[in-house]
């Protein structure tokens, strides 16, 4: 397991997306209508898609660590809110920069828009009130809440563009797109979830280190494995 | 003249065709791996000193 | 009240609090007061309410109606519900070059204020792109399209095609 994450995904998804991204770039036709500029298309929706699923990754990692307290989950909250964030703003950027040519503007108020400039406030919020809280089992249980409450944003920015009226496109779907531009997308959307993955993978084990350093009483908390945590906190005592 | 001025205005913008624009698309694929880069040296830069490779 | 069962009671409560809010955005009537634009049989429908105040009208660019003044200074166009040349529609005048995309049919949101004339005047002219992608259709070369269209009058204000 440990040779795959250290060699094998990350060459794997090198891989894809580098294969994806050629598909887009070179071998994908030009769209119609917006010629060249369409093949943003092939970075700007992976990445949302990949924001959309590491903050999903979030909620579920809150709900479980309330239900079953365990530093794993709470690790992985936190892991998947900053990866889930990076995506979104990359997301943001990318559509932002495709908007210019398109619809002659980087940004409009917009409710596709405006929602998901509210997400990012929130996960920005969240991983802020995780610097902010000393205690690790306060910051665990307050962080979920944060974690759920601002969840109902994902179902919110999905839906916006069929819920109201924007200037952002609702959903493509394989009928609305060519099956030459469906193949980039799909092999930069695998490339882009392995990244997200191997992002997730070490950003985890930097937060679950942080944990276990953490807390210096083993029986704070239920131990998940207690051979690595009475190592751990045998250092700190 | 006016037909050539009101041509090539049309040229430009009566299209509806997008014509160039690979800028737009240079920004957006190279600010996302300059991310991309920035944030795996930012994960190296924080990884776990001990035994960082025992884990899981 | 042990930990675990009151993390469990603050689960539920967050749970429910997120599942309120989603259901009030979902089914309540935020839609009808966050209308990011007005279709132009609403504009045209209260149109006392419109006035002078800063607005948004979206539609569809009503074929034939795009027009240029002498010095192609000025763009006027009309904007329709739809693309049937019956549909009711708002006479706009924009003084921007409107972006690459902009032609008869396709969907617009233009910013500004509608006067007591009839006359939208923009300050800003949005298009918006639907959610299809196609490839160019046999014989169509996206890259060329704009040489075939001012043949000869290809001069340093037009963009030259970036593509290498």
């Amino acid at each position: 397991m440990n040779k795959f994450v250290k060699w094998g995904l990350p060459a794997l998804t090198l891989g894809l997306l580098g294969w994806g991204w050629w598909l887009g770039l070179v071998w994908a036709p030009p769209d119609r209508e917006m010629g060249d500029v369409q093949r943003i298309m092939y970075v700007h929706v992976p990445l949302q898609w990949m924001a959309m699923l590491a903050m999903f990754l979030n909620f579920v990692a809150a709900v479980t660590y309330l239900l079953r307290q365990s530093w794993k989950t709470d690790a992985l909250a936190e892991a998947a809110a900053e990866v889930g964030l990076m995506f979104g703003a990359l997301g943001m950027i990318t559509g932002a920069i495709w908007g210019r040519p398109t619809w002659g503007v980087y940004w409009s108020w917009d409710p596709r828009l405006t929602s998901e400039a509210i997400l990012l406030v929130a996960y920005t919020g969240y991983l802020v009130l995780r610097r902010f809280v000393e205690d690790p089992d306060k910051r665990a249980v307050w962080s979920a809440v944060v974690a759920i409450i601002g969840a109902v944003n994902l179902p919110i920015v999905w839906f916006s563009v069929r819920w109201w009226r924007s200037l952002h496109q609702t959903q493509s779907s394989p009928k609305t797109v060519d099956p030459q531009m469906v193949l980039p997308l799909r092999v930069a959307a695998f490339g882009m979830l392995g990244l997200m993955i191997l992002f997730l993978i070490h950003r985890y084990r930097i937060a679950i280190a942080e944990r276990n350093a953490e807390v210096a009483l083993p029986e704070a908390l239920p131990s998940d494995d207690p051979a690595q945590r009475a190592s751990q906190s045998s250092k700190v005592a | 003249m006016n037909a050539l001025t009101s041509l090539m205005v049309l040229a430009q913008v009566g299209s509806g065709r997008l014509q160039g624009g690979w800028g737009y698309v240079g920004a957006c694929y190279g600010i996302s791996v300059a991310a991309f880069v920035l944030y795996s040296v930012s994960l190296w830069a924080r990884r776990p000193r001990a035994a960082s490779d025992s884990k899981e | 009240m042990t930990p675990v069962n009151r993390n469990r009671l603050v689960a539920l409560g967050a749970l429910l609090v997120a599942g309120a809010g989603l259901a009030f955005i979902a089914f309540g009537n935020i839609g009808d007061n966050l209308v990011y634009y007005w279709s132009p049989s609403e504009l045209l429908s209260n149109g006392d309410k419109a006035y002078s105040a800063t607005i948004r009208l979206g539609g569809v660019v009503q074929p034939g109606s795009i027009q240029w003044n002498e010095a192609h200074t000025t763009l006027e166009f009309r904007v329709a519900d739809d693309a049937k040349p019956e549909s009711k529609s708002v006479h706009v005048r924009s003084l921007e070059t409107p972006p690459q995309m902009f032609r008869e049919k396709i969907g617009v949101v233009v910013e500004g204020t509608y006067d007591q004339a009839g006359v939208f005047t923009s300050n800003r002219l949005m298009v918006n792109h639907s959610n299809e992608y196609r490839a160019p259709k046999e014989g169509e070369a996206p890259r060329q399209w704009q040489d075939t269209l001012a043949e000869g009058a290809t001069t340093a204000t037009v963009t030259p095609p970036g593509a290498p």
